[in-house]
């Protein structure tokens, strides 16, 4: 028995196509690729399954018109039949392909709660089109960690889900780390993409992981979108690209620290994000510096001395052990593209 | 702004796709209009988003049954009003918005089209007939049996009365001794045809001067520049921006008429020189082959000799196709013609008494398409046997029937029971009532065969109603076929049609029924797997179940295809379930709308509240339900607001399902109330 058992949705339309891409993910952990669906969809699919494919039937109330999986029920369906001997659970979209079976290795990850990992993009013609860094495709669990997926309002194939996995790990103080491949691919193809749904569930999402900061202000589009684009920007960030998981208690600080300056969203204090400020890690702390200096770039471009600003930043860079400085260059690149060329 | 009407009008293989899609540039720039290509023919898809014919318009499969029908049951030269092909012209021209269409075996009917309309502006296209029957020779025919194998005896029938001019009767008959061979038989045969449409694109020209402005195909491409500026005076539109720099379609560069002697369509090309000379009503240039002799210069002029005819399409499929859209309609107006001339009682009484006189079971044809048809039963038994035996009826299907018995207090479980010794099917009794929703749920998943339709105890299904739409259905278990329904009363018989849906994408079709904005079918024909794939009727809606589920399934289908026939007779002798009571309907049509409130929220956005309180206009909306929604509109600013007010009001709804103690006044009002008492920004 594979220590890894992977679990996916697959859908009716397409069928045949999902199947030759999961493949290569049987064939890589030599275990069979569990498909949790509801009833209605069950029927449809489970005659026209292979063997390794092991089809688990689910019921919930159906949302937005389409048999979308819930996470709750997801994970019951895990715990209901996942093997005993299983080390880790491994999540993938279905129509993800494994590019050699070498990289499921990649996925073991022993002490680490959670793995997460982007998508190597492939256009229509067959060729690479570049890392996809607005949301993630495989997601590798220790079973102690599959509670991660009690998220009401979140469903598999609708958005923020493939954002909750890390950022729920990140506040409860798990450890995260993020696996930069280009192993993992997928083939482009028209999406569907709501922003009414975006806004609805980032808001559910964002009530539901931040409570205490979730206070009594009213929803706003901009709050979501600046709440995504803070999470899209602290997940694809270096702290999260070494060999080993980060300290998750600096991390979490850090990405409340940097949730409250930038979505201005209100802290109660009780215990809460506005307490976890005061334990800003060194590495946080420069991130906010660098979000500030970039607010500013944006906001007032003409302000005299950013640049200047930004080298000072450097140092404490350095010190805060960012190996490879990406972030620092991105935030620096970003500056200057907001300054203009210079005189 | 200027009312855009346009007939783009030909021959066949003189330009007309060229000019349609110049023009439709134009067009397209200046104003959003519906573009039609050949309606005889094709259906409205051939024509894409960006207003251009796909690469292969000749796929069979995009054949029109309403086009072609009008093709076959209108005359091919029309002077007047007339009952099919005012349809026709109803479909193009019905809308009140700007059109276009590319005609080509429409000619003869110009004049009927200029008299319904005074808007309409028909740009005619000519070609030498040499030029027209060499490119159809390396194209189609203009009388083979790909296409239309009953033009031809009506196109002669025609040309004899209206002309008094005959016409070859076949190839062994009174051909010229020199016409041998089916190359040559074909070239005269297009000759006749370009010679008649020809004529009566000049008499339409001549009827309606300036309404109708008549350009040479050859003349086109030897004097583009003054040729363009015709189009643009005549049409309004700055056509002559939009040229397209390569030609359309298939190019005929050689000559494929080389079996065919020159000398048996000389004659018809002397006939347009004088016909042209005479009238002097076309943009003919002087370079146009029109003008030029017809041996030296046209013959000689089309390059390498290739013979032959060729007919590249699929004559069966297309023949008999057509042939049983034909047989269709002789047997659809045989009913319809019972049904007028009898009343539908009568017709009734006919159909139970077939039933009644001919061996007990249908006969069943080994290889015919299956389909159940479901019919929830209460308090049924005085029109039960009517209804089973318009089923039993179908022609080309073996169709069962799946009563379902739902605690009728009249005897309808023993006349049920006593039907189904006489034909295929079943009886589910249900305990006690439990209502069509839940019925037609449990008949459904009790289907013997894998296509399942629906029908009223009350009503009658026409003959070919179940045969049409697996004919549409095609196979594709992702496709709804569904037809045109006869509502009759007392003393009314009136047809609702619902072909105008094939017209819409998805989006349109799926706020179109959102919003009952379009008619909805009834009694559809779909693959169980389909309705399976559905959360089905909702058993806790006593109304508008089916409302709901049609617009569910217009989301879930990958095509709703009309046959464009009447396939189902509906008895209305009473107001019905669906009239009257306006605040019983404000509460159903409220709950049938929050079955699907999240996935149209997510797809449009604060459309969706719309689309409700359209829905609810039918029966007026007071004051609070205006207020309600109002809220929901200001909440809309943000977006995520529409998904949790629609959550909100199915909560409050569905605690409210079961309340029988309060009116529907005042249960209504409660889940309109608590949007009220949001505030437009708080959560």
């Amino acid at each position: 028995m594979s220590e890894i058992a992977q679990y996916t949705s697959l859908i009716p339309a397409g069928l045949d196509t999902q199947l030759d891409k999961l493949e290569g993910w049987h064939k890589a952990h030599g275990g069979p690729v569990h498909t949790v669906n509801h009833s209605r969809e069950h029927a449809v699919l489970a005659p026209r399954l292979p063997d390794w494919v092991i089809p688990v039937e689910v019921r919930f109330a159906q949302r937005f018109g389409r048999d979308y999986l819930p996470l709750p029920t997801l994970l019951a369906a895990i715990r209901r039949t996942c093997p005993a001997q299983a080390t880790r659970i491994v999540l993938a979209n279905s129509d993800s392909e494994i590019a050699h079976p070498q990289a499921i290795d990649s996925l073991r990850a022993p002490g680490c709660d959670l793995l997460f990992a982007g998508r190597g993009d492939i256009d229509v013609e067959g060729r690479p089109a570049g890392i996809y860094d607005q949301g993630y495709d495989v997601f590798s669990l220790s079973p102690d960690a599959l509670e991660l997926l009690d998220l009401k309002g979140v469903f598999l194939g609708l958005p923020w889900w493939d954002y909750v996995l890390p950022l729920s790990s990140i506040l409860t103080g798990r450890s995260v780390r993020r696996l930069d491949t280009d192993a993992f691919t997928h083939r482009l193809h028209p999406q569907r993409w709501s922003l009414v749904g975006f806004n609805h569930i980032g808001w559910q999402v964002m009530r539901q992981l931040l409570p205490g900061a979730m206070c009594s202000g009213a929803p706003s589009a901009d709050g979501v979108l600046e709440f995504a684009r803070v999470a899209n920007s602290f997940l694809n960030s270096d702290v999260f690209a070494s060999d080993s998981p980060p300290d998750p208690a600096r991390v979490r600080a850090g990405f409340l620290a940097i949730v409250a300056q930038e979505t201005g969203l209100r802290m109660d204090g009780r215990g809460g994000p506005a307490a976890q400020i005061g334990m800003l890690a060194q590495f946080a702390g420069l991130h906010a510096a660098l979000y500030a200096l970039y607010r500013e770039a944006i906001e007032q471009p003409e302000t005299p001395g950013l640049a200047a600003r930004l080298a000072a930043l450097e140092p404490q860079a350095h010190a805060a052990g960012l190996a490879g400085q990406e972030s620092f260059r991105r935030y620096g690149k970003l500056i200057g593209l907001r300054r203009g060329p210079p005189a | 702004m200027e009312q855009h009407k346009i007939i783009i009008a030909g021959v066949g293989r003189s330009g007309t796709t060229f000019m349609f899609e110049e023009v439709a540039a134009a067009l397209r720039a200046k104003a959003a209009a519906r573009l039609f290509y050949e309606p005889y023919l094709w259906a409205p898809a051939k024509v894409n988003q960006h207003g251009a014919v796909k690469q292969e318009p000749f796929n069979t499969g995009n054949l029109s049954p309403f086009g072609i029908y009008v093709h076959c049951t209108a005359p091919l030269f029309l002077d007047g009003a007339h009952p099919v092909h005012d349809q026709m012209i109803g479909h193009l021209f019905g809308h009140g918005e700007p059109m276009m269409t590319k005609m080509v075996r429409g000619n003869g009917r110009l004049q009927a089209f200029l008299a319904a309309d005074p808007d309409l502006r028909v740009l005619g296209m000519t070609r030498d007939v040499f030029g027209t029957v060499n490119s159809a020779a390396n194209h189609f025919s203009f009388f083979g049996g790909e296409f239309h194998p009953t033009d031809l005896p009506r196109f002669r029938a025609e040309v004899a009365a209206r002309y008094g001019a005959g016409i070859p009767s076949d190839l062994s008959g009174d051909l010229p001794a020199d016409l041998s061979g089916e190359a040559a038989r074909q070239a005269v045969l297009s000759a006749y045809w370009w010679h008649y449409m020809t004529k009566a694109l000049l008499d339409a020209k001549a009827a309606y001067p300036d309404r109708v402005c008549i350009i040479d195909y050859g003349s086109l491409r030897a004097d583009p520049e003054g040729a363009y500026q015709v189009i643009d005076r005549f049409l309004g539109l700055p056509v002559s921006a939009h040229r397209l720099r390569h030609r359309v379609g298939v190019v005929s560069n050689s000559n494929y008429l080389s079996d065919v002697p020159p000398a048996l369509l000389a004659p018809f090309h002397q006939w347009s020189q004088e016909m042209f000379a005479a009238q002097g009503q076309a943009f003919v240039s002087a370079d146009s082959p029109l003008l030029k002799d017809f041996d030296a210069a046209l013959v000689g002029g089309y390059g390498t000799p290739k013979p032959g005819v060729v007919p590249r399409y699929p004559l069966y499929h297309t023949a008999v196709q057509w042939r049983y859209a034909l047989a269709r309609q002789d047997s659809k107006y045989a009913s319809l013609q019972a049904i007028s001339e009898l009343g539908l009682s009568a017709y009734a009484d006919a159909a139970v008494e077939s039933l009644r006189t001919r061996p007990y079971s249908p006969a069943l044809v080994a290889g015919r398409p299956e389909v159940s048809v479901i019919i929830p039963v209460w308090n049924g038994a005085q029109t039960l046997e009517a209804s089973v035996a318009s089923v039993w009826a179908q022609k080309d299907v073996n169709a069962e029937v799946v009563l379902v018995e739902d605690g009728s207090s009249d005897g309808s479980a023993e006349v049920a029971e006593a039907l189904l010794e006489k034909g295929p099917g079943r009886l589910l009794c249900n305990q006690r009532n439990l209502g069509p929703a839940l019925s037609r749920h449990k008949g459904i998943l009790a289907a013997a065969h894998p296509l399942v339709s629906t029908l009223d105890a009350d009503d009658l299904m026409l003959p070919l109603k179940l045969a049409a739409e697996v004919d549409v259905i095609a196979g594709d278990p992702g496709v709804v076929g569904f037809s045109d329904v006869l509502y009759s009363g007392d003393n009314f018989l009136w047809r609702w049609p619902s072909g105008q849906l094939a017209n819409l994408d998805k989006p349109d079709l799926i706020a179109g029924f959102a919003a009952r904005k379009t008619s909805l079918p009834r009694d559809m024909t779909l693959h169980r797997s389909l309705y399976t794939r559905s959360r089905g009727f909702d058993v806790l809606l006593r109304l508008y179940e089916d409302w709901a589920f049609k617009t569910e399934l217009a989301g879930l289908a990958s095509a709703w295809r009309p046959t464009f026939e009447i396939g189902t007779c509906y008895s209305r002798k009473n107001p019905g379930q669906s009239a009257g009571d306006p605040p019983k309907q404000r509460f159903w049509i409220t709950a049938a709308y929050l079955r699907n409130a999240d996935a149209l929220a997510l797809q449009f956005g604060a459309r969706s509240i719309d689309f409700l309180q359209n829905a609810l206009a039918q029966f007026g909306r007071p004051g609070y339900v205006e207020a309600g929604l109002e809220m929901m509109r200001q909440r809309s600013e943000f977006s995520g607001n529409i998904i949790a007010d629609f959550d909100r009001m199915r909560r409050s709804i569905d605690a409210l399902i079961a309340r029988a103690d309060l009116d529907f006044e005042t249960r209504t009002r409660r889940v309109y109330d608590e949007l009220s008492r949001l505030t437009a920004a708080a959560e």
